[in-house]
């Protein structure tokens, strides 16, 4: 009854109130199915979560607990090189350290080339239970990005469903292996970028659908972070250098029903105790099609079809920025395709590629 | 010896008797105290005034209300605020409040408007004081100007200001505030028995300003246009009269056309005089008339059948001129 | 007690009193109920700071003093009820107050005369603003500005020249006594009168063709023209009445105030203005009441009277008349603009429902396990039927259903390629079945129960129920008829899905989870329709069991059945059919070995269950996200069930990928196949049944077999 008064009362004062402000996906956010029209190269990848570039413009692609090297034309061909102990969440490549693959709960550990073995596991008394990237800077510094404190990537839902801040980009020095926290309270950092200059290193913030920045000053203390792209209408997940442009590849789309939940406190906690994790209401890198899962309205078949503009779980979505992070062009699969989940892009012997966890597939998305 | 004995003894049991005298003397009570104060024991005034922000009504307000308050009486002022209506509605209040005053002190905006429930207040038993503008029904008192008499009087000066037999136009102008309020009725009551008596006096203009002085300044100067060899302007109320002097003044004819005016006698009213802007300025002193009407009221308390009372004071003209103009002759708002 | 046994009295009772602030917002007189709380919480104020305001000798010396202005602001509101407005009145009351006193005191004419003379004088102005405003079409506002100015101005001239003559008053004859102190029946001469207009005003207003013509003009003079309605005479007409009130209000104030001032009037049209506003009469015109003025006009006077009474200084007075014009204003403003949001919002009152807990679909041996029996089903007209929630086969084997355009179509036997619209009933038929006379009878949601004989002639059957006496809302209109079965005497049973939504609305019905639904009775012999069952969550799917004793009737949002005796000992009675099903079911119809088809359309999630026990999630969710966003109900998977006399699921058939029936709202058995239809799908689908008796029919089953009647289907 209280609820009601303060409602109306609000209604009539200040009608049109931002409720959710996600912003529309219009400009050159306007959706297209790109992603589900772009070939696959390969196939079969059962919980692909990253790649990128080795020697001899060769791919290494982390699946599941496998490390897989993909080469010859078109990356045909494919060998597991490595399986570890756990889910391969990033995986990085240096020519002066080899390999780097960070591993779910577990930290990074370098598991081919001339460094390997060598591991980079906790700083500040907390093991990195969430390393999603690793980037090397300059000759002796390696950057870890760890999505959260304390929550395994595995349960990265977990940490969403929290509106967890406890992520942080961690800097470890490499020959020691020693490392310490640069910057904190992070809202799920998935991946690092270093700037042109290397002074400055970029990486989103998927929580706060986000992109920021950290100045890499020389000495202790943390840093100032800045806010690079704000507002985004979908979870950034991983960002890459290409030529002339940034990709920046993401989770899935905001959702109203979404932002309306994290502001629900108590129904969330419940949904959290009694209902099965994968039938939360909750971005996902891909959808089952379970009978179980959550539907929202406009996701209802009508005369068997989905409607493309509908309100989804999880959503191909790739967006090209030009240097100054304005973005150019995106590339989408829609509710109702296939192609979600964009888990990582690249460009690769003058290709731009993505990975989809929703298509199980490496896509090649076009000649540069 | 016998003598001085005996003048002793006399002036021992003189100043025995004296001094019994003398207690006798010490017993003699104020008589007047106690009846005074079971008259006034609990006893409430209203004030229902036709605003409350022009110098007449602020010094009644003040003036009274200190003074009655001093002797122990509750006042309450209920603010008509230029409307006729709100007044009837005060007054119809008290009409049928459980706590009526037990004295009303009303200034009337006109002559009927407030009649009726005056009557029914009399007849209910409220005694009550007129203030300056009476209605056309008695009360107990009536305090304030006499306005026939300040027509009067008025009048004659006109006269004899600017008769052409003083080598002046014969021609006045008269400003009226509301005209169907008593000062206007009776004012011109009092004039037109004077004129009638001096046709060599022609009134030009005889307009209502509805107390409103930028009114007041267009009819001014239009009459001064209309008539060039005007001699006197009379407002009928200093309140409205300003914009009459300020449209003599701006025409260039202060001094030359005459400027008359009457009214509470505060200090503006000093100070028009002194700056010319009004030649004769008749006051009848609102800051007396407060005293006279607490002097009623206090005479009212003690009176306890006052129906058959009529009583009417009549407030005293002071004529402020250049020449008799003296500071004392006008109070000051606090 | 499960949550799904039948307990219409728990669930009335739980939902009923949060609805009935819904439902009483949305009435028409919801509209007076601000003012009416205003007004309420005004003279309560008043009544505390001031002793004996509500003494009945206060109350009647208020009539006394604001009668007359009372009488302006109805002469005000009519004129901003046909679309203007009349800045002139106070005017008008002042020329009016001057012309009866000189009348009456200084040509002595008599009372009756000069009150006649001057309310034709006023008659006379209202016509020179209605000449100007309702004929001309000029700007009510500055004509009526304007002939305020100028009326004003003939007051001053008139009150020069003869305001000396007026200044003592007038004598007391008897009659202008009367009319200024006298009394009847205890309320003062003005108070009375006052009354009597009013109640003749609200009369014209609501009861006349008049009236309704005045309010028509005032909501829109363009579409009132179009009507045939001549606007432009009506709005003369309400500025004449305007003119005449005031001077008869004019005429009352003069017998008792009796004294002519050019203050008179003044400022009475903002006041006016402020009460009319305040009652929630719309300054655009169309909307309002004569309840709803008084209301305003009392809250006015009560304010401006006790402020005076509270000695306050009077230009206060006048910024707080100002104050609540504006937010009077604004309030209007804003109301009208956003009443149909805020009102829908508030109509839908969600109630916590506790499922039974949810049975295992992924679970192997569950006896609902997942397969894909309705892969291979044949498909009748693809892309030519739009919605085919409900399929039915005459005994020739012609193949109907109702679909979206509103049109039953018919497939023709053997091989449903022919296709033609059967009957045009409009609305969107639903639930079939055919009677003893092979006529089909139809629920036909938003509109009925229907039938179309088998020349294809439509018929109506009922399209009323009994109101709900304890419901604010007039729910005699079926709203949403769904499916429907026939008795053997005749009676015809058919749900009436939900009483507070429409078809379009099947999902706020979902989320609300109130019980609105019934199951209804229909009786040819008597043509009465009887509630049977009421509080049903989503009365759907209607059967007769095979022995004819008991209706089956599915609640889609209670996931189960209930099984209503009509015959034999339990008459009367209800019992839970099947209690707790994973999903919402929608059709029920028999089968051809006793027992029963059940078409899920929808499936339970955990995290729908979830969502029924959280209303204040849902109230919150309903409003602030857009309907595309709502959790719903997973309808994009389905199955059919078979289950037997005593609820036992026997069978399941998924069509696991949603191939060609991802959600089933109805199947038929007819000869040894099931025809399946969907209520968001685009096609039929038919698949044999193999174990089936290959001659079985419904019509059989429910009349008995017929001689004749040709071909195979």
């Amino acid at each position: 009854m209280r609820n009601m008064l303060t409602e109306i009362i609000a209604e009539v004062l200040s009608p049109n109130r931002e409720q959710n402000a996600i912003p529309p996906m219009d400009g050159a956010w306007t959706p297209n199915s790109l992603l589900e029209e772009a070939p696959r190269l390969s196939e079969g990848y059962q919980d692909p979560h990253d790649f990128c570039v080795g020697p001899n413009n060769v791919l290494f692609v982390a699946d599941g607990v496998n490390v897989l090297r993909l080469f010859g034309k078109d990356w045909r061909s494919r060998e597991v090189v490595a399986t570890v102990e756990a889910t391969v969440l990033g995986l990085a490549w240096h020519d002066q350290a080899g390999l780097l693959a960070c591993i779910d709960g577990v930290g990074v550990r370098v598991i081919q080339g001339p460094m390997t073995g060598a591991a980079f596991l906790e700083a500040n008394g907390a093991t990195l239970l969430a390393p999603r990237a690793a980037l090397v800077t300059g000759s002796d510094k390696l950057l870890v990005a760890d999505g959260s404190r304390g929550i395994h990537g595995s349960d990265w839902v977990l940490d969403f469903m929290a509106k967890g801040r406890s992520g942080r980009v961690v800097a470890f020095d490499l020959a020691t292996g020693k490392g310490r926290e640069i910057c904190t309270g992070l809202g799920y950092p998935s991946s690092l970028m270093l700037s042109q200059d290397g002074g400055t290193v970029f990486f989103p913030e998927a929580w706060r659908a986000q992109i920021s920045s950290l100045p890499l000053a020389p000495g202790e203390g943390q840093q100032d972070k800045q806010t690079v792209v704000r507002n985004l209408p979908a979870y950034p997940w991983r960002l890459a250098r290409g030529r002339q442009s940034l990709l920046v590849s993401f989770l899935s789309m905001r959702t109203q029903l979404m932002e309306f939940l994290l502001g629900e406190d108590a129904f969330r906690s419940d949904m959290m105790r009694q209902v099965p994790r994968d039938f939360w209401v909750a971005p996902a890198f891909r959808s089952r099609a379970h009978v179980y899962e959550p539907i929202q309205g406009g996701q209802l078949l009508q005369h068997g079809k989905a409607k493309a503009w509908a309100p989804s779980r999880s959503y191909g979505l790739l967006a090209e920025l030009r240097p100054n992070f304005e973005v150019s062009r995106t590339f989408h699969a829609r509710h109702g395709e296939e192609a979600h989940g964009i888990v990582a892009a690249l460009e690769a012997d003058g290709r731009r590629l993505a990975l989809s966890a929703g298509a199980e597939a490496l896509l090649d998305l076009g000649a540069l | 010896m016998k003598k001085l004995m005996c003048g002793m003894a006399l002036s021992l049991a003189a100043s025995i008797v004296l001094q019994a005298g003398g207690v006798a003397i010490a017993a003699q009570t104020d008589s007047y105290r106690p009846s005074f104060a079971e008259a006034v024991k609990g006893k409430k005034v209203g004030l229902v005034f036709t605003d409350m922000n022009t110098d007449l009504t602020l010094i009644w307000a003040d003036i009274i209300e200190r003074d009655l308050n001093q002797l122990g009486v509750e006042t309450e002022i209920r603010d008509a605020n230029w409307s006729p209506e709100t007044q009837v509605q005060a007054l119809e209040a008290y009409l049928s409040a459980s706590d009526k005053p037990d004295v009303l002190i009303i200034q009337n905006f006109n002559l009927t408007a407030a009649a009726s429930p005056i009557k029914r207040l009399a007849e209910s038993g409220t005694k009550m004081v007129q203030l300056n503008m009476r209605s056309r029904v008695d009360t107990n008192y009536y305090v304030g100007a006499d306005w026939v008499g300040i027509g009067e009087a008025v009048a004659n000066e006109l006269v004899a200001d600017c008769s052409p037999e003083n080598g002046k136009s014969g021609k006045v102008a008269l400003v009226q505030g509301d005209i169907t309020a008593p000062d206007s009725f009776f004012q011109m009551q009092g004039m037109q028995l004077v004129f009638d008596a001096h046709p060599e006096i022609q009134v030009v203009s005889n307009l209502g300003s509805e107390w409103d002085s930028s009114k007041a300044r267009d009819i001014t100067t239009t009459v001064l246009q209309q008539h060039p060899d005007l001699c006197a302007v009379y407002g009928l109320w200093d309140g409205h009269h300003v914009g009459s002097a300020e449209a003599i003044k701006e025409a260039g004819l202060q001094g030359k056309v005459l400027s008359y005016t009457n009214g509470a006698g505060s200090r503006k009213a000093c100070d028009s005089v002194s700056s010319g802007l009004v030649d004769k300025y008749w006051s009848y002193d609102s800051k007396r008339q407060a005293s006279d009407v607490v002097t009623a009221v206090v005479s009212l308390l003690q009176t306890e059948d006052a129906s058959d009372t009529r009583v009417a004071v009549y407030s005293p003209l002071t004529l402020i001129s250049k020449e008799t103009l003296d500071p004392a002759m006008c109070f000051d708002l606090d | 007690m499960s949550e799904t046994a039948y307990q219409p009295f728990k669930r009335i009772t739980r939902s009923v009193p949060k609805q009935v602030i819904g439902e009483a917002l949305n009435k028409p007189w919801a509209d007076s109920l601000i003012p009416f709380t205003v007004t309420v919480i005004t003279i309560a104020i008043f009544a505390s700071l001031l002793e004996g305001y509500l003494s009945t000798v206060n109350l009647g010396s208020l009539a006394h003093q604001f009668s007359e202005t009372a009488i302006v602001v109805l002469a005000m509101g009519l004129v901003v009820m046909v679309g203007g407005i009349d800045l002139s009145v106070g005017s008008i009351f002042a020329l009016a107050n001057f012309v009866a006193l000189y009348l009456i005191i200084a040509l002595e004419v008599p009372v009756g005369g000069a009150v006649v003379l001057t309310v034709l004088m006023g008659a006379g102005l209202g016509a020179v603003n209605g000449l100007l405003c309702g004929i001309l079409r000029m700007r009510a506002f500055i004509v009526t500005l304007v002939t305020m100015i100028i009326f004003r101005g003939i007051v001053s001239l008139l009150l020069l020249k003869f305001g000396s003559e007026l200044a003592l008053g007038a004598e007391d004859t008897p009659l202008w006594s009367f009319l200024g102190y006298g009394s009847v029946l205890g309320l003062p001469t003005n108070t009375i009168i006052f009354l009597f207009l009013a109640v003749g005003g609200h009369v014209l207003l609501t009861r006349t063709r008049l009236g309704a013509h005045i309010i028509a003009v005032g909501g829109s003079r363009l579409a009132a023209r179009r009507a045939g309605i001549p606007a432009g005479r009506i709005a003369m007409g309400v500025y004449v009445l305007s003119g005449a009130l005031c001077a008869l209000a004019a005429v009352l104030y003069a017998s008792r105030i009796g004294s002519v001032s050019y203050t008179t009037g003044k400022h009475l049209e903002i006041l006016v203005l402020t009460a009319v506003i305040l009652g929630g009469v719309s300054l655009g015109g169309g909307r309002g009441s004569i309840a709803r003025m008084v209301m305003g006009a009392l809250v006015v006077m009560v304010i401006t009277n006790g402020m005076v009474r509270l000695g306050i200084r009077g230009g206060v007075t006048e910024m707080a008349t100002g104050a609540i014009l504006l937010f009077a204003i604004l309030f209007d403003v804003k109301w009208l603009k956003h009443k149909d949001k805020l009102l829908n919002s508030t109509f839908v009152c969600p109630v916590k429902l506790t499922m039974p807990p949810l049975p295992d679909l992924t679970d192997k041996n569950s006896p609902y396990a997942v397969n894909d029996r309705l892969r291979d089903v044949e498909v009748i007209g693809l892309d030519q039927v739009d919605g085919p929630e409900d399929v039915i086969l005459d005994r020739a084997g012609n193949l109907y259903t109702g679909v979206r355009q509103g049109e039953i179509l018919r497939f023709l036997a053997p091989d449903y390629t022919r296709r033609e619209v059967f009957a045009r009933p409009g609305g969107r038929p639903l639930g079939l079945a055919f009677d003893r006379d092979d006529n089909l009878i139809t629920c036909v949601a938003g509109m009925g129960l229907y039938g179309v004989r088998p020349d294809g002639e439509i018929f109506k059957l009922t399209d009323q129920s009994r109101r709900t006496w304890w419901r604010l809302r007039d729910d005699s209109r079926i709203l949403m008829a769904d499916d429907l079965d026939i008795a053997p005497d005749g009676r015809i049973f058919f749900s009436e899905a939900t009483v507070r939504y429409a078809l379009s609305d099947w999902i706020v019905d979902g989320l609300e989870a109130a019980g609105n639904g019934k199951l209804l009775c229909y009786d040819p012999a008597t043509q009465k329709t009887t509630t049977v069952l009421q509080g049903l969550l989503f009365a759907n799917g209607v059967c007769l069991s095979h022995d004819g004793h008991s209706i089956l009737v599915v609640e889609s949002w209670g996931s189960c059945v209930q099984r209503h005796w009509i015959n034999g000992p339990k008459k009367g009675t209800t019992e839970p059919f099947i209690a707790n099903l994973p999903g919402f079911a929608d059709n029920i119809n028999r089968a051809s070995d006793g027992t029963y088809w059940i078409a899920i359309a929808g499936i339970r999630s955990p995290l729908w269950d979830l969502t029924m026990k959280s209303p204040g999630f849902r109230t919150r969710m309903i409003k602030r996200i857009p309907r595309d966003e709502w959790i719903f109900p997973n309808l994009n998977a389905g199955f059919i069930a078979k289950v037997d006399e005593t609820g036992q699921i026997l069978d399941v058939l998924w069509d696991r990928f949603a191939t060609h029936h991802p959600s089933v709202t109805s199947m038929r058995e007819h000869r040894g196949y099931l025809y399946i239809g969907g209520l968001a799908n685009n096609r039929i689908g038919r698949i044999k049944l193999p174990a089936a008796d290959p001659t079985w029919m419904g019509q059989d089953s429910y009349w008995g077999t017929r001689p004749a009647e040709a071909s195979e289907a």
